[in-house]
């Protein structure tokens, strides 16, 4: 087991690093003539690495997968979660990025540190929001005689997707800074948006496999769902302390 | 008890950390009946992150690493890789050693920032093992067989911890 996990990680490396060094190639070989082949290799490439960068470690899969683990949850939900995700990351990454470039210019590399250390921060308090909810809603579900739910979920979804989608993902601002820095702001902004619905589709993945998987043991645990959703409130209570630990 | 440590170390790494850096480790080894004597290691960033590092390491914008520049990627980046032993696990006789770089050195080339230094060992070729990893992932060392330059015949192979991965050499 430990073997194929290890040859994964490998993989996963190693792709990513070929993937990184054709997009850095071809983007440097832009000119007049070539620049539609190029935008349309490098948005595709941008895409594959997305992809394999999300199913790298990180991404916030756990904290998806712990979601959907309190049951009650459908393909849909995971999917739109996944999305909901990858916007708002995409979005960050280009929103940080152009700003810390055109404003603070120099230095740059220490002011990302900083705002990724507050975002992480901000991110992990979150995080614990979102257990201390899910571990209410169970308690509160437990006492209440008849069950109209669903509705409080909702917002609990958006928490789940800016907690993990707030902090920039270095790997899509160091594509989107290095266009910046060639000029090709457009290619930066397309290639950011391509790589997030690539790390989406993977995180929408993860989502999909823990609701499969929690509605198969919620079938046991029927008329006591609340179990299933304090547990998952209290992993990621936990989830959420560790990583405000390792926050630097 | 050992296995919730585990679980309390690793999945803060799991979120937060993937390879965002590839460094190309190069690495030149000098030897003498037998001995190994020292090793040359260059690093060389990818295309991205040197982009991202020259825009901060070559302060006077002249497409160089000056000498002022140079004293400051030491202290303020080189050196506090020691925390992480330079990324560079040294076993001696299989037991783990501080790796203590001299002769550091950047410089551009190609448009990638390079880092150069030396290793002193004076062992035999059968006692070394280096082995190449970021436990946290955010740096990929990527060492092939192609970048090593040693008269005494040598060997790369994966090394195998289960949350991060890198390279291991040792001499034949």
């Amino acid at each position: 087991m430990i073997e194929i996990y290890n040859e994964i990680i490998k993989h996963i490396v190693i792709w990513q690093y070929e993937l990184n060094r054709i997009i850095a190639t071809n983007i440097r070989d832009i000119n007049d003539e070539n620049y539609l082949s190029i935008y349309s290799l490098v948005i595709g490439i941008a895409f594959l690495y997305g992809l394999i960068h999300a199913a790298g470690p990180g991404h916030g899969k756990a904290l998806v997968a712990l979601y959907f683990s309190k049951g009650k949850g459908d393909y849909k939900e995971a999917f739109k979660l996944g999305y909901m995700i990858s916007i708002i990351h995409a979005i960050s990454a280009i929103v940080v990025t152009f700003s810390l470039f055109f404003i603070l210019k120099t230095m740059f590399r220490q002011n990302f540190n900083e705002f990724s250390n507050t975002a992480m921060m901000i991110s992990s308090i979150m995080i614990i929001m979102v257990g201390l909810y899910l571990i209410y809603g169970a308690i509160k579900e437990k006492y209440k005689p008849c069950h109209d739910d669903n509705i409080p979920e909702q917002k609990s979804k958006y928490a789940v997707a800016l907690g993990v989608g707030l902090v920039p993902c270095p790997g899509v601002m160091t594509i989107v800074l290095f266009c910046i820095m060639l000029k090709q702001f457009i290619l930066g902004i397309l290639a950011a948006i391509a790589m997030s619905i690539g790390m989406g589709l993977t995180i929408s993945v993860v989502g999909i496999l823990s609701v499969l998987f929690a509605n198969k043991t919620s079938n046991f645990v029927n008329k006591k769902a609340y179990i299933l959703e304090a547990i998952s409130g209290i992993l990621i209570v936990i989830l959420g302390i560790f990583l405000f630990s390792a926050v630097k | 008890m050992k296995k919730l440590t585990y679980i309390f170390f690793i999945l803060p790494l799991f979120l937060f950390a993937h390879p965002h850096t590839f460094l190309d480790v190069y690495a030149n080894v000098k030897s003498e009946n037998q001995k190994i004597k020292s090793i040359n290691f260059k690093w060389i960033f990818d295309d991205m992150t040197s982009q991202l590092l020259i825009m901060e390491f070559d302060q006077n914008m002249d497409g160089k690493i000056d000498k002022n520049e140079m004293e400051y990627i030491k202290t303020n980046y080189f050196d506090y890789l020691k925390q992480f032993n330079y990324y560079t696990n040294i076993k001696i006789e299989n037991k783990s050693q501080f790796a203590k770089p001299i002769n550091f050195k950047s410089y551009i080339e190609n448009m990638r920032v390079v880092y150069q230094f030396d290793l002193n060992f004076n062992y035999d070729k059968s006692k070394i093992k280096i082995e190449l990893y970021d436990e946290d992932m955010f740096t990929a060392l990527v060492l092939k067989k192609e970048f090593i330059t040693s008269k005494i015949k040598y060997k790369v192979s994966d090394v195998d911890n289960d949350i991060y991965f890198g390279y291991r050499l040792e001499f034949e």
